[in-house]
């Protein structure tokens, strides 16, 4: 199969389950909203070494926020119930409470809550305060600029992180345009986020490695510089290649991310330098999701 | 619906517990108008002082003079209730759902004891609004009440949780011994607002008449949370009164007791 003349390969990007919520941060003005978000969903580029997955949605405008100030919208994923928990208490703890002007709520409806208020109510010193309105609960902590307003629990949902694409060309610059295009097109995607830096990653990893210590090492099979070295999955003429990971709130999601990111990256066509789009995957045997990558395009 | 229209104004009360949309769900018209009641001391039914017509469906609306009668909608917990006119004491007393509308005034005790629901009345509400009962702990404990017009003296006293909006004045001592929840007044508020409250949000929007020495100022904020209330206020119906609630001056008190609760007033 052949997209813009960009071959796809007959394979399939293998994901997983995991647990995931959105957050909405509002704050006096646009800019300082995404300041807390870009704060919070850093070092979040894989629960592997962080512990958490996240990205910036998107911006919200006062109409689509609860405060009626201008917002993000904020995905985060993690490998458990739990873990999740943890990981939102001590970002917004550390990113968000911190943040000039900023409130926090939670964005997503579910019944299976996890506490992120109540949790962090207590730097109120006993000064914080509960206050409900409508059915939603907030807590009121006071803080230097006035007030730290967040959500006492926020909603929780299953979701599927780790669907993946790889983008193979004749050039590092091409290969990065085209991944750029990518991200451009899948953030207007909803529910569904790119984790790692500008979305991209250039160090695909495969399972396990030769230290014991080491869960996860560098993809050599699709490292250029190794072609000749190792059983290489790269053609003569393949000398980079970059990976987009992405995390949604659904298996829906995560394949309509692949399908607009992968149209966006074969837009310029073989002319461009990219050689071929393929997936990453464990045989089939670890994750739950399968994206066929024909099927998606189909 | 289920309508009950008033033969002849009342010569005494009557308590009205048993006309609750989820009693009227499984009685025919008959077996509605054979509901007992008490007039006074004197036993009545219901075809003696009401005009019963319609099939139950959750709806139930009273028409007439209804002042003198009491408990409209007591313990219900859903369904609605309409009352064209005024009504009596003790008007939702207890209630846990649904919703009563009244399209007049309402006498003493109003939303007493509320856990839940909706009640929304057109005109002024006596004294004792949204209370407890004597003797009780706590008074309103969740759920939302809306007066058009005024209330009376001890608005919300010890009042849990729940919302109450007064869009005219209040009087005297409204929010007394407040254990937290919000009370939104349109008009001015009477003297000793908030005294002994603990916690909770009294927010005075036409100011108040005396402020307790055990209040003390904190300044004018633009809170978060009143951005929320007023969000919320809107979608109740009272947007002329939403719009009034800006940046807020805040007293923190009762600084007798446990003093975290505040009063917000005009800057």
């Amino acid at each position: 199969m052949k997209l813009e003349g960009i071959a796809i390969d007959d394979t399939f990007a293998e994901a997983f389950g995991m647990r995931g919520t959105r957050l909405v941060i509002t704050a006096d003005s646009l800019p300082w909203a995404e300041v807390a978000g870009r704060s919070m969903t850093g070092f979040a580029t894989s629960v592997i070494g962080c512990g958490l997955e996240a990205g910036i949605e998107r911006a919200l405008v006062p109409e689509e926020t609860p405060d009626g100030r201008p917002g993000i919208a904020v995905l985060l994923f993690a490998v458990s119930r739990d873990a999740l928990a943890k990981a939102l208490r001590d970002r917004v703890g550390q990113c968000v409470l911190t943040c000039a002007g900023t409130a926090c709520f939670g964005g997503l409806m579910s019944a299976d809550q996890v506490p992120l208020g109540r949790t962090l109510r207590y730097f109120g010193d006993g000064h914080q305060a509960a206050k409900r309105i409508g059915e939603r609960r907030y807590w009121r902590i006071p803080v230097m600029d006035g007030e730290f307003l967040c959500e006492d629990q926020v909603g929780i949902q299953k979701a599927v992180g780790g669907g993946n694409f790889l983008i193979l060309g004749r050039t590092r610059p091409g290969v990065l345009a085209a991944a750029e295009r990518a991200i451009a097109a899948m953030n207007r995607v909803p529910e569904a986020i790119a984790p790692f830096p500008g979305g991209i990653v250039r160090s695909g990893s495969k399972v396990g490695s030769r230290y014991k210590f080491l869960p996860a090492s560098t993809n050599d099979a699709f490292s250029p510089t190794l072609r000749g070295v190792v059983a290489s999955e790269l053609g003569p003429e393949e000398n980079a290649v970059l990976e987009i990971v992405i995390d949604g709130l659904s298996d829906k999601a995560v394949a309509a991310a692949m399908q607009a990111g992968i149209r966006a990256a074969c837009a310029g066509g073989a002319a461009d330098g990219i050689l071929r789009i393929t997936a990453g995957n464990y045989g089939g045997k670890l994750g739950a999701y399968k994206f066929a990558l024909r099927e998606l395009l189909a | 619906m289920i309508r009950l229209t008033l033969k002849a104004p009342l010569p005494h009360r009557i308590a009205a517990d048993r006309l609750i949309p989820e009693r009227l769900a499984a009685l025919s018209t008959r077996e509605v108008e054979r509901l007992p009641l008490a007039l006074g001391n004197r036993p009545a039914q219901v075809a003696d002082l009401f005009h019963v017509e319609g099939t139950a469906d959750g709806a139930v609306e009273i028409v007439g003079p209804c002042r003198r009668v009491d408990r409209i909608g007591a313990g219900m917990s859903g369904g609605t209730i309409t009352v064209r006119g005024d009504a009596g004491a003790y008007l939702g007393l207890g209630m846990r759902g649904g919703g009563i509308t009244v399209e007049g005034s309402v006498d003493f005790g109003a939303a007493t004891a509320l856990e839940g629901g909706m009640l929304r009345i057109s005109g002024d509400a006596g004294d004792g609004l949204a209370g407890g009962l004597p003797g009780a702990v706590r008074g309103m404990n969740g759920g939302t009440v809306l007066v058009g017009g005024s209330a009376g003296a001890a608005v919300g006293q010890r009042l849990r949780r729940g919302l109450i909006v007064i869009g005219g004045a209040a009087g005297a001592c409204c929010g007394s011994e407040m254990i937290a929840g919000t009370i939104v007044i349109g008009g001015t508020l009477g003297a000793d607002a908030g005294i002994a409250m603990r916690r909770g949000s009294i927010v005075a929007l036409g100011g108040v008449d005396r402020i307790a020495p055990t209040f003390v100022d904190c300044g004018v904020h633009d809170l978060v949370w009143l951005r929320l209330l007023r969000r919320h206020i809107e979608l109740l119906g009272e947007a002329r009164l939403a719009e009034r609630i800006q940046s807020l001056r805040r007293f923190a008190g009762d600084a007798a007791v446990v003093g975290r609760g505040e009063l917000l007033l005009p800057r």
